[in-house]
């Protein structure tokens, strides 16, 4: 198979190659010019600010939220801020220039997971989320983005933070629920340390000790004002506390931060970050000295994430290696709407992801969504993609959309078997059923 | 032991891997069991009380107010225990001893979230613990886990059928628009693909043993029961087709509106039971002496009618067990009653069985499977819950 590292750049790191593109760039400089804070921010999407999605919360909370009309209202509020979110999110990840940002936001978004199954509020908040605590620390430091994501309320939300409660603090005292160590134990084992990462049981709970009071404002107090984040003393539960060998003396809202901190630069966290990052990149089975080299990177600029970021590039694994990655469902969808150069994506697109399995913000467990082959390439799949193909090249030349053609197909994918895929499309009788071929074929379910 | 456990889940969904690539139908020769095993999870909470009404305790009449049935309505299975209207052409099954209702169950774990419960109820924990592997896929995992044992019908990927074992997946396509050229163009090209040509030759397969059916898919309409259970007929007796099913179906959280004779709930009552005994019709009678279904909800209703002429989201809940294999013909229930003072938390009907206590039942006897597996790997940390025994021929 003839490799070519510029269109494995666009494949592989970006969300899909467009036509000329692979001829156009010079595979490491395109990367590395994408590292840049501003690249990971979303654009030119009008959408509320955290703050005042949560403010609109507590007004319907103050309303009296109790009766089935209300209930209905919230939730059919939610449906629609979470509809103009994924748009907004959906049509940057299509039409962007820097596509190699987007997928770092797309990978750190779904290793901080929240989501929508089964919480109804995370769909007023998990676009927000993404926006104000993921985007704004893709190329800062990663202890940043652990403490937005600990602070934000879609987090505080979906892993019951907001709710949990010293058991000997004066809000338990006074009849509120207990301690919940549901975020405590994420935290460590989903998002820093890792399942093998060398914790236990206690200092789960000691940890869970030391985050008791982070919550939302006006969450358990409805006479705050309503805020992102409040840290509430009554529900703290003071004295000292010792998590993964580091002694905290009572300090209130700080100890949470220093052992946040502590969790960050710890060469568990290292080491699991590291292989994530490879085996969404480079291979489901990454190899141990790809994992060794940016796990050094992370551990010797005590996470900078740009440095990290860079380091992936010049992983030779990645441009010449044997190994190929499956194209989750939204992988698949944006690269297909990229390489139509379609504009935006229809509030359908949006929903066509949840017959995937794969709607945004949704994974079913706080682990997030898998981006392993196993995972996404049964049978019903295959079918469900082909479908698709078939449709949107229907759709295309009723628009009268310009589609590749079979001679540019080495372009836009890799393929072992590049010629037998490029005269299959030359007999094809129009645009459209080439086009239709080339979606829904083996080679265009990787990346 | 929690964090222990855990950690096995992860651990071992990860290690699929690449080895966890979907091929049924290839070659089934090496298929571990004849037995079929079809899970049946009705998401939403389905009210037990509704289906399988306990007409004859004294309170039933009082506490259930206007959603409750006339005796006269139900098909009467004992002095306790009658089937909703909904369900009166299962009643055939139950005196030829192919149905068994179970009443008073629930999950292990006490919430009235619906994810938190099918959580539960899918990963066979006893905590809402975020784990993303299934019990049935930890069965398959030790009936030898091969290509094409498990098969998911319906749109969706249910989490108990979700992990390390592989597993197939079938869901009906828009009717009448296949494009016989496009398909058998994207076949030779997937044919070359060494790590998708198993699964797409499976997709074909799959549609093919299917058959084609004129029904559009839709995912509230009651139309899908006998789609869905009749294409899981045809996968299950083919040859070399596979031996666990599961399916899922949506719509029974009935706040509002519930109904009596020929209501909502009782009409969605009907479409699954109209589904089960297509189910039974496309086995044929080798393969349906061969199975059973388990049909199971995340919990109960609330015993008393809300403001709305619904119920809200209760503890205690009814499950079918129905097939060929099953020991029915009879009701089984440690009876809670549902006067006031015996209902859990004033409101409920009271748990007395463990959801695991049935499962458990049923595999240990159906796959033979033991004790140490079942306590250990398919619901880990479950040594205090018992079996339930007689359940399967």
């Amino acid at each position: 198979m003839e490799i070519n590292p510029n269109l494995r750049a666009l494949n592989r790191f970006g969300l899909g190659a467009r036509r000329g593109e692979a001829r156009a760039i010079s595979h490491r400089s395109w990367l590395l010019s994408q590292v840049s804070p501003e690249a990971a921010l979303l654009r030119g999407a009008d959408l509320m600010s955290t703050q005042a999605l949560v403010e609109q919360l507590a007004a319907y909370r103050r309303q009296g939220s109790r009766g089935a009309d209300a209930r209905q209202e919230i939730r059919q509020a939610g449906r629609d801020i979470y509809q103009r979110e994924a748009q907004a999110a959906l049509n940057q990840a299509v039409t962007t220039q820097t596509p190699f940002a987007e997928r770092l936001v797309r990978f750190w978004s779904n290793h901080f997971a929240v989501s929508t199954q089964g919480e109804q509020l995370i769909g007023w908040l998990a676009g927000a989320y993404e926006r104000d605590a993921i985007r704004p620390h893709v190329f800062g430091k990663f202890e940043d983005m652990v403490l937005a994501s600990a602070r934000h309320p879609a987090m505080l939300i979906y892993l019951d933070q907001a709710r949990s409660v010293g058991p000997d603090s004066r809000g338990a005292r006074a009849g509120r629920r207990g301690l919940n160590e549901n975020y405590a134990r994420e935290l460590m084992e989903l998002h820093t340390l890792g399942v093998n990462g060398g914790y236990s049981q206690q200092d789960v709970e000691q940890l869970a000790l030391v985050l008791t009071g982070w919550t939302i404002g006006g969450f358990n107090n409805p006479r705050r004002d309503p805020s992102p984040f409040a840290f509430e003393p009554s529900i703290h539960q003071s004295g000292r506390k010792r998590v993964l060998g580091l002694d905290l003396a009572e300090e209130g809202e700080s100890e949470g931060r220093r052992v946040i901190a502590w969790l960050s630069r710890q060469p568990a966290t290292a080491q699991f970050i590291a292989t994530k990052l490879v085996q969404h990149f480079v291979s489901d089975d990454p190899h141990p000295n790809d994992v060794a080299l940016i796990r050094e990177v992370f551990l010797e600029t005590q996470g900078d994430l740009a440095e990290v970021s860079r380091a992936l590039v010049d992983l030779d694994d990645a441009f010449y290696g044997p190994a190929r990655k499956i194209r989750t469902p939204q992988d698949f969808i944006i690269a297909a709407a990229r390489l139509l150069e379609l504009p935006r994506v229809s509030s359908q697109g949006v929903r066509l992801l949840q017959p995937l399995r794969h709607p945004l913000w949704g994974p079913l467990s706080p682990a997030g969504f898998s981006d392993k082959l196993g995972d996404w390439a049964d049978p019903d799949s295959l079918l469900k993609r082909a479908e698709f193909g078939r449709t949107l090249s229907q759709r295309v030349r009723a628009n009268g959309r310009r589609v590749p053609l079979s001679s540019e197909v080495a372009d836009i994918v890799e393929s072992p078997n590049i010629d037998a895929l490029q005269a299959l499309l030359a007999q094809q009788e129009s645009d459209a059923d080439q086009l239709a071929l080339l979606l829904a074929s083996p080679d265009f379910q990787w990346r | 032991m929690r964090p222990l456990n855990r950690r096995l889940f992860l651990s071992s969904t990860c290690a699929g891997g690449l080895a966890t690539t979907f091929a049924p139908g290839i070659s089934f020769a090496q298929a571990p069991t004849d037995k079929r095993f079809v899970f049946v999870l009705l998401r939403g909470a389905m009210d037990g009380l509704h289906a399988l009404v306990p007409y004859g305790d004294p309170a039933y009449a009082g506490v259930r107010g206007p959603l409750a049935y006339d005796a006269g309505a139900l098909s009467r299975l004992d002095q306790t225990f009658g089937l909703a209207p909904g369900l009166a052409a299962l009643k055939p099954a139950f005196d030829a001893g192919e149905l068994l209702p179970l009443h008073g169950l629930a999950i292990p774990y006490r919430t009235r979230s619906h994810f938190d419960a099918q959580s539960i109820l899918e990963t066979g924990l006893d905590k809402p613990i975020g784990a993303d592997s299934g019990w049935l896929n930890r069965t398959m995992e030790v009936l030898g886990g091969t290509q094409g044992l498990g098969i998911a019908v319906g749109n969706g990927l249910p989490l108990s059928l979700r992990g390390a074992a592989p597993v197939a997946t079938w869901a009906p396509q828009r009717a009448g628009d296949r494009d016989e050229a496009f398909y058998a163009d994207l076949a030779q090209l997937y044919s070359r693909d060494s790590h998708l040509a198993d699964s797409f030759t499976a997709a074909l397969n799959l549609q093919a043993q299917a058959g084609v059916s004129g029904m559009a898919m839709s995912r509230q309409g009651l139309g899908q029961f006998q789609q869905l259970f009749q294409a899981t007929g045809r996968f299950l007796k083919t040859e070399e087709g596979p031996r666990i099913a599961a399916l899922e179906f949506s719509g029974w959280d009935t706040h509002a509106g519930q109904g009596l004779d020929g209501g909502n709930l009782d009409r969605r009552l009907a479409a699954l039971a109209e589904g089960l005994l297509a189910l039974k019709t496309e086995l044929g009678a080798v393969a349906w002496q061969k199975t059973v279904v388990v049909v199971a909800t995340e919990f109960g209703r609330t015993v008393h009618a809300n403001g709305n002429g619904g119920t809200d989201h209760g503890t205690g809940g009814a499950s079918f067990l129905f097939g060929g294999a099953v020991r029915g013909g009879r009701v089984m229930a440690d009876w809670p009653g549902l006067a006031q003072n015996q209902l859990y938390e004033g409101r409920d009907l009271r748990p007395t069985l463990d959801t695991r206590q049935m499962l458990k039942g049923v595999l240990a006897q159906h796959f033979d499977l033991s004790e140490r597996v079942l306590n250990t790997h398919v619901f880990p940390d479950s040594q205090g819950v018992r079996a339930l025994p007689g359940l399967v021929i």
